[in-house]
């Protein structure tokens, strides 16, 4: 499995790193990126903060891909993205970005991971044996 | 009397808004590029840029957890700070009343960029990191001043 992060607790849970299968090839990489909206000078004179009105939003956006080559002709590519939003008032920043990262990241895993579970059967009619926990070349 | 009075506290008052507000901007070696990063590790730019609202508060950068307190740099307006790293999912924070940080996957050869700015708190203001593209990095860093590194001695 070729997997160029370095946090394993990102990768899908179904997929499972086998050395003695070496005829399947799989590939997994995200990209993270972060939009961050800045408070301005008229937030300073903006009475309604006061009240908890929100100043500004900041947002993570989490692209993955995920590509299943076997020996044989049979390839199959999963592509997800992931948007989390955070609004910041007067009285709370609410969580981190890393924070975020983090939320998306995981969400991302499991969306690629019910995508494979609903696949199962695509993957065992090409030889790659699956169940609920991993999936393996028979 | 009291009229002069309540006049001069104004007064005082209004320069320490305006000193609160406005500061002084970092001194240093105007902003030249690393050339040459150590084999196997990753270079991250710091910086904020030189704003007038917001930039008599500073807040420093930390690395790693943030249960130790492992503060790279003071980061004030208009500085920036070249941090070489190991690979690795690295996390990059710093807290005044708030806090807010940032996680990047390290790699080594890589270059990110990590602005700093400053938004409206309640009692203080509140610091922002966030990872920009290089380009943009690359540009605004151009404006900013080298900043010394925080040593174990200044920590004490």
């Amino acid at each position: 499995m070729e997997y160029r992060n370095y946090n394993t607790e990102y990768l899908p849970l179904s997929l499972n790193d086998d050395p003695t299968y070496s005829d399947i090839f799989i590939t997994y990489q995200y990209e993270v990126k972060y939009g961050i909206e800045e408070d301005t000078a008229f937030d300073l004179f903006n009475p309604f903060l006061i009240f908890g009105v929100e100043k500004s939003e900041d947002a993570v956006v989490v692209n993955g891909r995920l590509n299943i080559k076997s020996g044989s002709n049979f390839e199959k590519e999963y592509r997800e993205t992931v948007i989390l939003n955070k609004s910041k008032t007067l009285y709370s920043e609410g969580i981190t970005l890393s924070e975020l990262r983090r939320e998306g990241l995981i969400q991302l895993r499991d969306k690629i991971d019910a995508l494979l579970i609903s696949d199962k059967d695509l993957f065992i009619n090409n030889g790659i044996s699956c169940n609920k926990e991993e999936i393996k070349n028979e | 009397m009291s009229r002069n009075l309540l006049a001069s506290l104004s007064a005082l008052a209004l320069i320490a808004v305006f000193t609160g507000l406005t500061g002084c901007t970092a001194t240093g070696p105007i902003y030249q590029g690393v050339e040459r990063v150590e084999e196997g590790k990753a270079l991250v730019y710091i910086y904020r840029p030189p704003r007038s609202m917001g930039s008599g508060v500073t807040y420093h950068v930390h690395v790693g957890s943030q249960e130790d307190d492992n503060a790279i740099v003071k980061l004030q307006s208009g500085g920036y700070f070249p941090y070489i790293a190991q690979p690795g999912e690295t996390e990059f924070w710093a807290k005044t009343e708030s806090t807010t940080s940032v996680t990047l996957d390290l790699k080594q050869g890589e270059t990110h960029y990590i602005k700093g700015g400053l938004g409206i708190g309640f009692f203080i203001g509140r610091p922002k990191l966030s990872v920009v593209d290089n380009s943009v990095g690359a540009s605004e860093i151009k404006e900013c001043v080298l900043l010394e590194p925080i040593t174990t001695e200044k920590k004490e």
